[in-house]
């Protein structure tokens, strides 16, 4: 039989709700899907089939690209931001709050993935369930961003349309092949470092993502050691131990 | 990132708007941040704008612009500016307390050259956002509203480059930044110098990047360039300063000629367009509609001609390096009395005379109805709060429920639209009254949030009713003051609801009573009520009784009863909903005994039948008049039903009765008896809740026990036989209410009750030893 919903669900549900808002990465996530779509309809739009494409749309397009990344850091470093503050307020809290005797369960059987060895120090406090709810979103996008940056063209190759005009279409061919040639060379420079510039972004975006991460986790186990600590009956036991 | 404290310069471009100017330099003095100064360029004005500036003599610099262009004017500004940064606000609009503070947040980044805030339209009737996080292109298309920095990208048009860009009305610069690029391009006299300096600063390459935080409050008023929220205005001067734009910016950025024209055929194509709808709606007349048009086609050429052939008109460069040599510090605006300025409503300019000796509070009232769209229990009481609180001289900020978010002015309180929307607590979803309140809640929740950081509010006052402060109360976000009113669980009671759902939003109500800071009863009666449905006492959360108050009318306006000429009929008037808990069946069995002694009499019942929600119409099949009539047909004749009544017309009842009678079962408090009182009418009630608190029997009414028709039918009879003692009781009451029950009485107690809050919060902030007092006690 289902178990009748009680107040204590609902707190339980307005906590969560109120980290899952500080952490709430909704919109960074479906950046993240805009900007692969982007790039996926970018690449079909200067690289398939048809006219090949002039310098200025594929820097205009890089650009956009740019654009959407560094906005999609300065949201992150936003969020990275009030995080901070929030790990700061919590551990001040637990600070100056008196410890209870019980100690709290170890979720750290629930970690999905190891963090990176800058991050070692986030280890000192266990795993609480409710703050890693929005992270496999997150980690899937920008996985598939991960992805699409790899599929993407890092050449653009040349297609000219061939003249059969008697006598100057083979002059013509090689005039056209000549320029083509010429612009490809710039347009792939900017390409490739465009590549590069991508992966630049990938890499901060992960790390950004892994810091978030561990910081949300930091801030559930502070949490929950707060609702221990607050919890009625929480001095009773902490007399009775003492 | 490094804490630093830049200096501003705060500049407002004016010209004839003496009024709004005065209101913006009065809401200046309340910006958290002090580091600023205040230079006024005024425009050729022929209003008394240089009076009002002479009252500020020695706390800011006036200029002069002998030209009615706002680039010219913000130029002089700039020139002149001795702040690291330069912040534009309009004369019509008023900044957050902490404009300030957010921008000087965002320059601490030493990257950024130029950001802007929010800014909300406040409108008669359409409040809505103006400007948040806006982008343009080189070829003027622009998004002016954003839900966040991801929206719009990548953006949607002909342009090859876009830009952030900050609205006119909330801007600021890196002083050294503006002056680089030259300030602004003088040819915009009016419109687009503000996406202009946006674009070339991006294109020099500045970081240009607004914020959506740091919001100002824009109070449209007229100029010479248009007036305010109708069609009328030199819309040709937008054109030319479209075309000017998108030719310069878009040729400067490497914008196809092709797609340069197609944008100036839009401007021009478009504003005729606009102008023959007009025209069709009939704003405007033919001859309106031809002059328009040829000053469209002037505006596009003249716009066109400039950007081909003459050159910008930028600072120069002369002017640039002579004015970077002024090192004179800036002269701050705020001085020793600006903390204890009382606050200002930006629409009608009013602010409170009373003299302050603290620092006014800065409080926001909760309450999901407010007027002028719902005139009703709580959002009446919570309006009369804000009333009474913005007359001592606080800041209110009324959250409310609206469609889509926005912010306007009423009774002198900032009042914010909050759209909500069930996409949170979706396992609750199956208890729909909870699921509404959660999300309700949680919207009002990230609104505070958003006060917190830009407005600065102190505390939080919740009805009960609705939960709206749940979510803040749990979060610990600020201290929250409870008004405990008739909520869920008495109703829930009363009408036998046993749900679930019903069960647990009167949990909720509970949770929130036992987490309050402060509870803010309106009578005995209530605390005894709250101590019986939710067993919260005074050692569970502190309890204050604060009465209910209302707006005293003026003395003209009250109609005690007619000693020298006593009328022909007597009216006695009843308003309440007809169900049983107001005692209506009592009424009813009373009305015929006193018509029987006194057949003179006219009986009046204001306000909705409730029979099928109480079970009367299920047990007699009938509603209440229905039943009056079938049981008594011959008092029909004296008595009219008139069912719910407007506002206005239930404040003529008031006025034009003689007895008010209201036989309730139980009220927390009897806001009735007060309306009744306040027109010096003598009044009737019974001994119950908190009517005795209200009505002084004897004195200025009389009290009869709870469902005893005889007793009331004796006391209306009595009543109305002895004019004096109905003189009496009203003027008595009359005066009571003036003594005790006024808003402006309300509105202090609640403003003792904050300031306690306050106190103990901080009190207990201090009581908790810094990390640093913790190292040495344990070392």
């Amino acid at each position: 039989m289902k178990r009748p919903v009680t107040v204590a669900d609902i707190l339980n549900s307005v906590e969560f709700e109120l980290l899952q808002h500080s952490l709430m990465q909704d919109d960074v996530s479906e950046g993240i899907q805009r900007l692969r779509a982007y790039q996926a309809r970018t690449r079909v739009e200067l690289f398939g089939q048809g006219k090949s494409p002039a310098f200025e749309d594929v820097v205009s397009a890089q650009f956009n690209a740019n654009e959407m990344m560094m906005t999609l850091i300065q949201v992150l470093n936003e969020r990275l931001e009030a995080l901070r503050q929030e790990v700061r307020q919590a551990a001040h809290l637990k600070q100056h709050t008196p410890s209870t005797a019980d100690s709290p369960p170890d979720w750290g059987a629930l970690s999905d993935q190891p963090f990176g060895s800058s991050y070692a120090h986030f280890y000192a406090f266990d795993f609480a369930p409710a703050a890693s709810a929005d992270l496999p979103d997150r980690t899937h996008a920008l996985e598939a961003l991960a992805e699409s940056l790899q599929d993407a063209s890092t050449v653009v190759e040349m297609e000219v349309r061939q003249s059969h005009l008697p006598i100057i279409g083979g002059l013509l061919n090689r005039i056209r092949r000549a320029l083509h040639e010429l612009v490809l060379f710039y347009t792939n420079k900017v390409v490739r470092r465009q590549a590069q510039v991508n992966d630049a972004y990938n890499v901060v975006l992960q790390e950004l993502v892994a810091l978030n991460r561990a910081q949300a986790q930091e801030i559930a186990q502070l949490r929950w050691h707060l609702q221990r600590l607050t919890a009625p009956g929480a001095q009773n036991d902490q007399a009775s131990n003492g | 990132m490094p804490n630093v404290e830049h200096t501003f310069s705060v500049i407002v471009n004016t010209t004839d708007r003496a009024a709004s100017l005065k209101i913006l330099l009065q809401a200046l003095e309340h910006q958290s941040y002090p580091h600023f100064e205040v230079i006024v360029v005024v425009g050729p004005t022929r209003d008394h704008t240089l009076d009002i500036l002479k009252e500020y003599e020695g706390r800011l610099r006036v200029l002069h612009c002998p030209v009615a262009n706002l680039s010219v004017s913000r130029n002089i500004g700039l020139r002149a500016a001795r702040g690291e940064i330069v912040a534009y606000i309009d004369d019509d609009a008023v900044p957050s307390r902490n404009w300030l503070l957010q921008l000087n947040r965002i320059f601490a980044n030493p990257l950024i050259a130029a950001t802007g805030g929010v800014v909300y339209l406040v409108h008669p009737a359409h409040s809505a956002i103006q400007h948040r996080l806006g982008i343009i292109s080189a070829l003027a298309e622009q998004y002016d509203v954003r839900a966040g920095l991801l929206d719009k990208l990548p953006p949607e048009g002909l342009g090859r480059f876009w830009t952030m860009r900050m609205m006119g009305a909330n801007m600021a610069y890196r002083r050294s930044a503006l002056m680089a690029i030259g300030g602004f391009d003088e040819f915009y006299e009016w419109v687009y110098d503000d996406s202009d300096a946006a674009v070339r600063l991006a294109s020099a390459g500045f970081l240009v990047q607004p914020t959506a935080e740091a919001p100002v409050y824009h109070v449209p008023a007229s100029s010479r360039n248009r007036v305010a929220f109708t069609f009328q205005g030199r819309w040709w001067i937008q054109t030319k300063a479209a075309v000017y734009f998108s030719i310069r910016n878009g040729r400067s950025l490497g914008a196809p000629p092709r797609d340069i024209l197609r944008r100036i055929g839009y401007f021009v194509h478009g504003h005729w367009l606009w102008n023959v709808d007009l025209h069709r709606h009939k704003k405007i007349s033919s001859g309106q509609l031809l002059k328009a048009s040829m000053l469209e086609a002037k505006g596009a050429f003249l716009g066109a001609t400039n950007a081909l052939f003459r050159p910008p008109t930028l600072l120069s460069q002369s002017m640039h390096h002579e004015e970077n040599t002024s090192t004179e510090p800036i002269q701050p605006y705020l001085n020793q009395d600006s903390a204890l300025q009382p606050s200002v409503d930006p629409v009608s300019g009013r602010r409170s005379t009373v003299t302050l000796v603290d620092p006014p509070l800065r409080v926001a009232l909760l309450s999901f109805n407010y007027p002028p769209e719902r005139y009703e229990g709580v959002g009446r009481h919570t309006n009369l709060m804000a009333k009474g609180l913005f007359e001592l001289g606080h800041t209110v900020h009324v959250l409310t429920h609206g469609k889509q978010e926005g912010v306007s002015f009423y009774d002198g309180a900032y009042v914010h639209r909050v759209p909500y929307r069930l996409n949170r607590y979706l396992h609750l979803r199956h208890l729909p009254k909870v699921h509404h309140l959660l999300n309700y809640s949680h919207a009002v929740h990230e609104r505070l949030e958003r006060l917190l950081l830009n407005d600065d509010i102190q505390i939080v006052d919740t009805p009960v009713w609705q939960a709206d402060g749940f979510v803040t109360a749990v979060s610990g976000m600020l201290p929250v003051v409870v008004r405990p009113q008739t909520a869920q669980r008495q109703i829930g009671q009363i009408e036998r609801d046993f749900s679930d759902d019903t069960r647990l939003v009167g949990e909720i109500e509970e949770t929130l009573l036992r987490r309050a800071a402060l509870i803010a009863a309106n009578s005995f009666a209530t605390t005894i009520a709250l101590q019986k449905v939710y067993r919260v006492s005074d050692q569970s959360a502190p309890i204050q009784i604060i009465p209910h108050g209302i707006e005293a009318v003026a003395d003209e306006a009250t109609r005690p009863f007619p000693l020298d000429r006593l009328p022909a009929k007597l009216t006695v008037l009843y308003v309440g909903r007809l169900e049983k808990r107001k005692g209506i069946q009592d009424l009813f069995t009373a009305i015929p005994k006193v018509l029987r002694r006194l057949p003179h009499v006219e009986f009046i019942i204001a306000g909705a039948d409730n029979s099928e929600a109480d079970g009367f119409k299920r047990k007699t099949g009938l509603s209440y008049p229905a039943y009056f009539r079938k049981r008594y047909p011959e008092c029909t004749a004296s008595v009219q039903f008139l069912g719910e009544v407007s506002e206005e017309r239930l404040q003529t009842l008031y006025q034009s009765c003689h007895l008010f009678v209201a036989p309730s079962l139980y009220e927390s408090f009897g806001l009735i008896y007060l309306e009744a009182m306040n027109y010096a009418k003598p009044v009737i009630g019974c001994r119950a809740g908190g009517i005795p608190e209200v009505v002084d029997d004897g004195v200025t009414g009389r009290l009869v026990d709870p469902e005893s028709p005889e007793q009331l039918a004796e006391a209306m009879a009595a009543l109305l036989q002895s004019p004096r003692t109905l003189y009496e009781y009203g003027v008595a009451g009359r005066q009571r209410l003036l003594d005790r029950f006024t808003h402006i009485h309300m509105a202090r107690g609640f403003e003792q009750v904050y300031r306690r809050v306050l106190a103990e919060t901080a009190a207990m902030a201090q009581s908790q030893p810094t990390p640093v007092q913790k190292a040495e006690s344990t070392s």
